[in-house]
């Protein structure tokens, strides 16, 4: 096995970053193993009780059987990925190593030069300092953090650690004990009470080496009464040669508050994309999951919001998009444990070729939770004849005064809606685009305006070549 | 109005170990510590899954499933992913004999 | 109290170990009990990580401490009584009871024989044209070794009932069966073949009673149907075994070109009761309707389990489940609808509606879709809730006492289903009990 010395140069922002340059020497090798997660916990000049956390990860990651239900993982081979830093070697070395097709899409989309490169993970970072500096001068004076989350665990050591691991323990499912056991990178965002911040917080301000990191853990903690909208991710598709991205975020909405995470996901289709995403929500708490997924080989994902406070509210507003060769598994859980809580969960799914959308989602009604109510609806558009959609919903009542409802609709664009666009001097492709565009919009109308118009625009680029 | 079911003799149960037995078509789970013994539904609050399958540490029973663990006397939560207790049930020991009481 | 007691083989399964051909059988039946027979010895039972098996307790339906129901020396005439009463008079019917290996015709109706309708035990059927059943009992519809259960049933069955309609031919009256198990501790396998050839047409009620109230007892039933190209068949089911009876059924279909099958399941009785319904839609035009009402109470749990399997174009199937439950019980229900590449136009609907009439009440419902053709139209819902505070509201305001308003809005809610019911002295008494149940 052939040894690489690879030096990192993290970088640095001025003024409410505190990201230190640090060089680091190791020899990267591919596989997990303890020596791996050691390796790596000293890097980062973790404390004690973290290392103890990622070792009692690995050690259940290590013993827990692969899920037998959900997306095909048969072709993942977890001993060839990299766990940490990879060596050089594997990253795109130039524009010219990015695939034709993310190319075009660029060109299309009209993503400006600078955020090509970024994007494609080739040059450096995207120079955002001055952009930004305005925003970090305000949240510092709010009292709000907003960290990477190796910053967070090294600068609020007591708070990550008091909330770390109790919304998604380790043991909850074998790709979070992966993630807790490998993480890095990630947000760790802490909103004190009463502030309600009017500007999203996005990922994409914290960029460090990685583009985006393959084992990404996020905290997020609004105080009582305090709203932060978070933004994860980007409609441009991201070309990594990782195969494995496998992250977890924890929320944790006090009474009273309210915290959206949007997410638009459009992974390479190489990529497996396995995520768990829980948020709990207290007394009159609302927590919102807006999720996107258009990329990757395959996504299972199920936002859930864990409803332990009176009055408490939560709501998944999901649009999955599958084409040739992807599988996007993906859903909702709501768990009702307190009287008078309501959830909503709208699932809006579109199979292309032979692409394959999948809900599976849950709603259960612990005995107590007097008056809760739950309304899920799934609709599922399939445009090709060997397109394919299923449906796995599950609700578990256990409280009489409860009230939950479910319906799924398939269908296929119809012929008539096509005609009477048509009619009106509109190509095929663009009639199918804004029926899609049409089909989705109760869910891309809750997305930020420059993710929403991004959204159709990819879809319309989809809908070429789709019909004749 | 319960009942008072006898299911063992202490001496069957071995020390700090789930015992899965079923009492009028409830399950249960019983766990000797010492002299006493404690008595618990055999359904993780979470998933369902069977309690008599997990570990016990000390003055709690974990779930072999998620991790989840629970106070062997009060059934309370002590770790995620479960979000609700355990039911329990009284346990009385007259001479040695085990008696569990089912409602 | 032992931790690692080893299982003995209870009577039922010493039989079975000991099981020989019978003599006054077909050959190919007796393999298929014999092969069953392992089968129900090397099959593991499913348990929760099996999808399948999600909400049920598999282990509820295996044979330990059980031996086989003895045929009575009498029967259980007044509760017959009841049930050919139903029909308005007993001799229009043709009604035939059945418990363990004994099948009793209680009446016979002359212008079904005139018709040509066959009416009669499965082990006189086996005997008279053994090679006219042959090719249904082997057509695989249901698998007889695939899993445990079933495969305990085609090992036990050496009896049921044969219901035959030649083609072009309306059956002019309705068939009764009644299915009746055994005292405590004993298990019976009743089984149901019912074929209607081409454009045929019958109306069959099947009536599940006995059991035990007090201890368990057990039944394993298979109600399975073939209907060629225009057939029609109305299948109505009544459950209505003792309260500590385990009950499965595996009900199947196979629908031909443009046939029709309308079923209707009644569930009152029983105590662990699990109810299989697969309907495959193997030919064009085909359609199903499948209809149930259940009642719940004490602590009692059924678990049901639908495929609506559309395996051809332009078929259409419509589910409508729906059920009441009071004390402590507990009903499930998971249904798919599976859509295969080519069955382009399918019409597919499933709806499963649950009220919860008490604290202690619970539901679990998982209505799933697989479809692969995308010129479909299908849509499930699902919905639990208590009696709703509105429509309550609404009748108390007109002078209903609240309990009558209840009671008047459980029975719309049941008679929805309940108007399927083609007798209607079937239909009431399946409506009236659950009336005098909410008293």
């Amino acid at each position: 096995m052939s040894e690489q010395v690879a030096s990192v140069e993290v970088g640095s922002y001025s003024a409410g970053w505190h990201d230190s340059a640090a060089k680091y020497a190791f020899k990267a090798e591919p596989g997990l193993s303890e020596k791996v997660v050691r390796q790596l916990s000293e890097m980062k000049g973790e404390p004690r009780w973290m290392l103890d956390f990622r070792l009692r990860s690995l050690r259940h990651y290590l013993e827990r059987p692969l899920p037998t239900w959900g997306g095909d993982l048969s072709q993942l081979d977890f001993d060839k990925i990299y766990y940490y830093l990879k060596p050089e070697a594997q990253n795109a070395r130039s524009w010219d190593d990015v695939p034709e097709d993310i190319k075009k899409t660029f060109d299309r989309l009209g993503i400006p030069e600078a955020e090509r490169t970024v994007l494609a993970g080739v040059g450096a970072q995207y120079d955002s300092e001055s952009v930004y500096h305005n925003l970090q001068g305000k949240w510092q004076e709010l009292g709000v953090i907003f960290l990477d989350m190796d910053s967070g665990l090294r600068e609020h050591e007591d708070i990550v650690r008091a909330h770390i691991g109790t919304v998604i323990p380790p043991e909850d499912n074998k790709f979070a004990a992966l993630n807790s056991s490998v993480w890095s990178g990630g947000s760790f965002v802490y909103v004190p009470k009463g502030i309600k911040l009017d500007i999203p917080l996005q990922a994409y301000f914290r960029i460090n080496s990685d583009r985006a990191g393959q084992f990404e853990r996020t905290l997020i903690i609004a105080e009582e009464g305090a709203f932060v909208h978070y933004i994860e991710g980007c409609t441009a598709p991201v070309f990594t040669t990782d195969a494995l991205h496998s992250a977890v975020v924890e929320i944790i909405c006090k009474p009273g508050a309210r915290v959206r995470y949007s997410t638009v996901q459009n992974w390479a289709h190489n990529v497996y994309n396995l995520v768990t995403k829980r948020a709990v929500a207290m007394e009159g708490a609302t927590m919102e999951w807006v999720d996107g997924n258009i990329g990757s080989r395959l996504t299972m994902k199920y936002p859930s919001v864990m409803l332990v406070g009176e009055g408490a509210t939560g709501e998944v507003l999901s649009v999955a998009y599958a084409q040739d060769g992807q599988h996007q598994d993906t859903g909702a859980k709501m768990i009702h444990v307190a009287p008078g809580t309501s959830s909503r969960i709208i699932s809006k799914s579109i199979s292309k070729g032979s692409g394959r959308a999948t809900y599976r989602g849950l709603v259960r009604i612990h005995d107590g939770a007097r008056h809760a109510k739950s309304n899920v609806q799934c609709d599922a558009l399939l445009l090709g004849e060997s397109s394919r959609t299923d449906t796995y919903p599950y609700m578990e009542i256990d409280e009489d005064t409860a009230s939950v409802g479910h319906e799924a609709r398939v269908s296929k664009v119809s012929g008539e809606q096509l005609f009477y666009l048509m009619q009106r001097g509109i190509s095929e492709e663009q009639a199918m685009a804004m029926i899609v565009s049409g089909f989705i919009e109760p869910i891309t109308r809750e997305l930020p305006l420059e993710y929403a118009v991004e959204l159709n625009r990819l879809i319309e680029l989809e809908m070429e070549g789709s019909v004749g | 109005m319960s009942d008072w079911h006898r299911v063992c003799h202490i001496d069957d149960l071995p020390e700090s170990m789930p015992i899965p037995t079923e009492v009028d078509d409830n399950e249960i789970i019983l766990v000797r510590q010492g002299d006493q013994v404690f008595c618990l539904r055999d359904r993780c609050s979470h998933e369902e899954f069977p309690l008599n399958l997990g570990t016990v540490d000390g003055n709690r029973i974990c779930c072999k499933a998620h991790g989840a663990e629970f106070d062997l006397a009060t059934g309370r939560v002590l770790k995620a992913p479960a979000l609700v207790p355990v039911k329990t049930y009284e346990v009385r020991i007259e001479g040695g004999e085990v008696f569990v009481s089912i409602d | 109290m032992s931790v690692t007691a080893v299982q003995e083989l209870s009577p039922v399964e010493q039989k079975l170990r000991a099981l020989a051909p019978d003599p006054n059988l077909p050959e190919w039946f007796s393999a298929m009990r014999l092969q069953a027979r392992d089968a129900y010895f090397s099959r593991a039972y499913p348990d929760r990580s099996d999808e399948a098996w999600h909400y049920g307790e598999a282990k509820r339906f295996k044979l330990d401490s059980l031996d086989i129901a003895h045929a009575q020396p009498g029967f259980n005439g007044k509760q017959y009584e009841r049930i050919c009463g139903l029909t308005g008079l007993p001799r229009r019917v043709s009604c035939l009871s059945m418990l363990g290996p004994r099948v009793t015709e209680l009446s016979q109706n002359d212008a079904l024989l005139k018709a040509g309708v066959t009416v009669m035990a499965l082990r006189q059927a086996l005997a008279l044209r053994g090679e006219q059943i042959r090719p249904y009992w082997l057509s695989g519809l249901v698998c007889p070794d695939c899993d445990p259960i079933i495969a305990g049933h085609y090992a036990l069955v050496d009896n049921g009932f044969f219901v035959h309609v030649p083609k072009g031919v309306q059956a002019p009256e309705p068939v009764h069966l009644i299915m009746e198990s055994g005292e405590a501790g004993s298990v019976v396998a009743p089984h149901v073949l019912v074929v209607l050839e081409e454009q045929a047409a019958a109306d069959v009620y099947v009536h599940f009673i006995g059991g035990s109230d007090t201890e368990r007892s057990l039944q394993l039933g298979l109600v399975e149907t073939h209907l060629g190209d225009g057939a029609r068949l109305s299948l109505t089911k009544i459950q209505h075994l003792g309260l500590r009876t385990d009950a499965f059924t595996r009900e199947a279909v196979r629908i031909g070109q443009d046939a029709r099958y309308s079923s209707i399941s009644v569930h009152f009785g029983g105590y662990r009761v699990r109810h299989e319904l697969a309907a495959e839609l193997t030919a064009q035009g085909g359609e199903a309707d499948l209809y149930a009402m259940h009642f719940l109470r004490g602590r009692q749990r059924y678990d049901f389990h639908t495929h609506q399997n559309h395996q051809a174009p332009d078929t259409r199937s419509n589910l409508l489940f729906k059920g009441a439950v009071t004390d402590r019980a507990r009903a499930s229900y998971q249904g798919l609808i599976t859509v295969a590449p080519h069955a382009q136009k399918t019409d597919s609907y499933q709806a499963n509606r649950t009220l919860l009439l008490s604290p202690e009440a619970r539901s679990d419902s998982s209505p799933q879709l697989e479809i692969q053709a995308n010129d479909v139209r299908c849509t499930h819902g699902s919905t639990t809730t208590n009696v709703g505070p509105a429509e309550l509201f609404y009748l108390e305001s007109r002078g209903l006492p609240r309990e009558t308003a209840r009671r008047l809005i459980v029975s719309g809610f049941m008679a929805q289903v309940a108007d399927h019911i083609p007798l209607p002295n079937v239909r009431d008494y399946a409506y009236n009990y659950v009336m005098e149940r909410l008293e």
